[in-house]
């Protein structure tokens, strides 16, 4: 059980070269976060100071109001599973999960109770008499996490946990690690590239790229409302679709002209925000896919129509993705089975104005939302 | 038509499918079959043949030398060709045995090639574990300077490093012996390489777990780097058993000897006689040949395991 507080940790790898820079983040006792980014943007680094693999170039890092930057990795009593398991090939099942423990002297019955009990959790105890070598992927990554819960650590650290399983694997495991969490109730601090992951597992995830922070939020907050053009591209498959354009007056109301020409009129309340800001200024219209359909979803609801070449059609069974074409460049958009069309024909589509995201085409900040790292 | 006959006459013949019945194909078969497998079987027989020449020819310094141990002295020196003895005896072994302490030659060189190569071991493991596990400052250039090391030729330090254990006053001891050669930078090296390949995250979770460095070592890394060490050993073993120059200048009394000084006692300008010889250098290349060959798998296995990954 831990509280974990970082504040403004930086890793500086070569003079100026940050690795993570000026990461602010207050994890709450029992949370599972995520760390997602594209890769090299820190995550891993970030979770390897944590857990005390890496120096703390400089910041503070506070588990349970304990300044632990200079804790041994062995004394923070967090543990860690790793991608590529970690598990010592020399030793079965058992031994690699006691090991833990009989390092830190715990008296052998109890060791083998709670070897018992973690195997029968897993349901892995048909295998304690095996060695790693003889276990499948899936086997060996529930023995990783077993050896990682024996030790009833304050957090635990997962690095890509599920990257080497099959698909169909990863999407059981994931199911088990939300329970493994909700049965333990420890904090999990959990690394992917994945964002399916990330917003299935997650109470808070932490965007990251390039080493910063670009937004802390719930799942579902993350994906209504990103703080920037990263976060927005980054969550969603497929993902946003973007236009760059500029907002104008236009009688009686305000509109956003993009580059090619396309003229969609703002809400009103978009209007208030934008029109005093940023008339003139370059601005980035962004609008997801499933906001994007081939009939208004509301009746009375504010739409724009957009139209473009079909170029490709994917079929999924209960939705069907279409990638247009028109002087914007390539757009996607989620519609019913029904509206499929073949490629190279035009379609005309229904753009959901109430849920355009519009970011500064500068910063690449999102306007109508203003997201602060309160940590 | 018999389609073997035919392929017979013509080898380009194309044997089109469906225009054949099912018994013909089937003798077809049975006909290819035998044909490759007596091809395969000429293969392996010429093979067999040139290896054994080559092995003979490799080995026949050494067939020659355990042929002369056996021969009486007479024998070897005529003008005919004996390359095999006539009347072979053992007395050359008998006399070789008595005439010199031979037994305590062996048993110091087995003592001082056991000390070195557990030294060795324990050493180099050590210093080839920091060099690839942990991080301090100026550790890539300490490594070049081991490395450096093993460009110095051992002549060149053989003087200096007389002088000083001639100042610490151990000459003619085991332990002058054993001492100047407890590591080796090629050790370290061939050590360092096995680790290299390790995987890095072991040893973080055994960090994670609170398992210490030295513990890690001995409960984790030797167990699984046992062919690493079985390598090691074998190469350090021989090198330390064939050893000359060292314990030629640094022991003087008969006791102190190790065989490869010793076998030289046999020879002498008195009494020459190279079949006595060659029964002392036989008797001392047994212990090393068995090293080898109990170890030469361990020993092919560690030295290229880092070089080739699989």
């Amino acid at each position: 059980m831990a509280e974990i507080v970082l504040k403004d940790v930086c890793k500086v790898f070569e003079k100026n070269q940050y690795a993570v820079k000026d990461f602010s983040l207050h994890i709450r006792d029992g949370e599972f976060i995520v760390f997602v980014g594209p890769s090299g943007c820190g995550k891993s680094t970030t979770l390897r100071m944590i857990a005390g693999l890496e120096d703390i170039s400089s910041g503070e890092l506070w588990i349970d109001d304990e300044l632990s930057n200079y804790t041994e990795p062995g004394q923070r009593d967090l543990s860690m599973v790793f991608q590529s398991y970690a598990l010592y090939p020399q030793m079965s099942v058992y031994d690699n999960m006691a090991f833990s423990l009989s390092v830190r002297k715990v008296p052998k019955d109890e060791i083998r109770q709670r070897v018992t009990q973690a195997a029968e959790m897993l349901g892995i105890t048909s295998l304690l008499d095996r060695r790693p070598a003889a276990l499948s992927g899936g086997q060996k990554q529930r023995v990783a996490i077993g050896s990682a819960i024996m030790r009833k650590p304050r957090a635990f650290l997962m690095d890509e946990p599920l990257s080497n399983l099959d698909a169909k694997l990863r999407t059981h495991m994931r199911v088990e690690l939300a329970e493994l969490h909700h049965k333990l109730g420890t904090t999990f601090i959990y690394v992917t590239h994945d964002q399916v992951e990330a917003m299935t597992l997650a109470d808070r995830i932490v965007v990251m790229k390039a080493g910063i922070v670009q937004q802390v939020a719930a799942p579902e907050e993350l994906y209504n409302r990103p703080a920037n053009l990263f976060v927005a591209g980054f969550i969603g498959s497929p993902a946003m679709n973007f236009m760059p354009g500029t907002v104008r007056k236009a009688d009686g109301c305000a509109e956003f002209v993009t580059n090619a020409g396309q003229v969609f009129a703002l809400t009103n309340r978009q209007a208030d925000v934008l029109l005093p800001a940023y008339a003139g200024k370059a601005v980035t219209l962004g609008i997801r896919p499933e906001d994007l359909t081939a009939r208004p979803a509301r009746p009375g609801g504010h739409y724009a129509s957009m139209s473009g070449r079909v170029t490709a059609c994917e079929g999924l069974g209960h939705y069907a993705i279409l990638h247009l074409l028109n002087g914007d460049g390539e757009f996607a958009a989620r519609v019913e089975p029904a509206d499929a069309a073949e490629p190279d024909t035009e379609k005309t589509l229904c753009l959901d104005m109430a849920a355009a995201h519009f970011f500064d085409g500068e910063t690449g900040e999102n306007i109508l939302f203003q997201w602060r790292n309160d940590a | 038509m018999d389609t073997t006959a035919a392929l017979k006459k013509n080898p380009g013949l194309t044997i089109k499918r469906g225009s054949h019945t099912k018994e013909e194909l089937e003798a077809l078969h049975r006909r290819m079959g035998e044909a490759a497998l007596r091809r395969r079987r000429a293969r392996t027989g010429v093979l067999l043949v040139l290896n054994i020449f080559m092995a003979l020819f490799i080995l026949f310094p050494l067939l020659y030398a355990v042929s002369v141990s056996l021969m009486p002295g007479s024998e070897l020196f005529t003008m005919e060709m004996n390359l095999l003895p006539k009347h072979p005896d053992a007395s050359n072994y008998l006399r070789a045995w008595t005439q010199v302490p031979l037994v305590r030659f062996i048993l110091n060189s087995f003592l001082v090639s056991g000390c070195i190569t557990l030294g060795q071991i324990i050493t180099c493991s050590l210093a080839a574990f920091a060099f690839s596990f942990l991080e301090f400052k100026g550790k890539n250039l300490l490594f070049m300077l081991v490395m450096a090391t093993m460009m110095v030729p051992g002549e060149a330090t053989i003087i200096s490093n007389y002088l000083t254990v001639s100042q610490m006053g151990i000459l003619d001891s085991y332990l002058v012996l054993i001492l100047p050669s407890l590591t080796s930078a090629m050790g370290i090296f061939l050590f360092r390489q096995f680790y290299m390949t390790f995987p890095k995250s072991l040893y973080e979770s055994a960090k994670l777990d609170g398992c210490g460095n030295l513990r890690f070592i001995a409960s984790i890394l030797l167990p699984l780097t046992k062919s690493a060490i079985g390598a090691m050993s074998v190469y350090t073993f021989i090198n330390a058993w064939n050893m000359y120059m060292w314990p030629l200048l640094v022991t003087g009394s008969e006791e102190m000897r190790t065989v490869q000084i010793g076998i030289s006692m046999l020879d002498n300008t008195d009494a020459q006689s190279i079949t006595l010889m060659m029964a002392g250098v036989v008797s001392v290349i047994i212990p090393s040949m068995v090293i080898f060959i109990v170890g030469q798998k361990q020993l092919i296995r560690g030295m290229f395991s880092g070089a080739v990954k699989g």
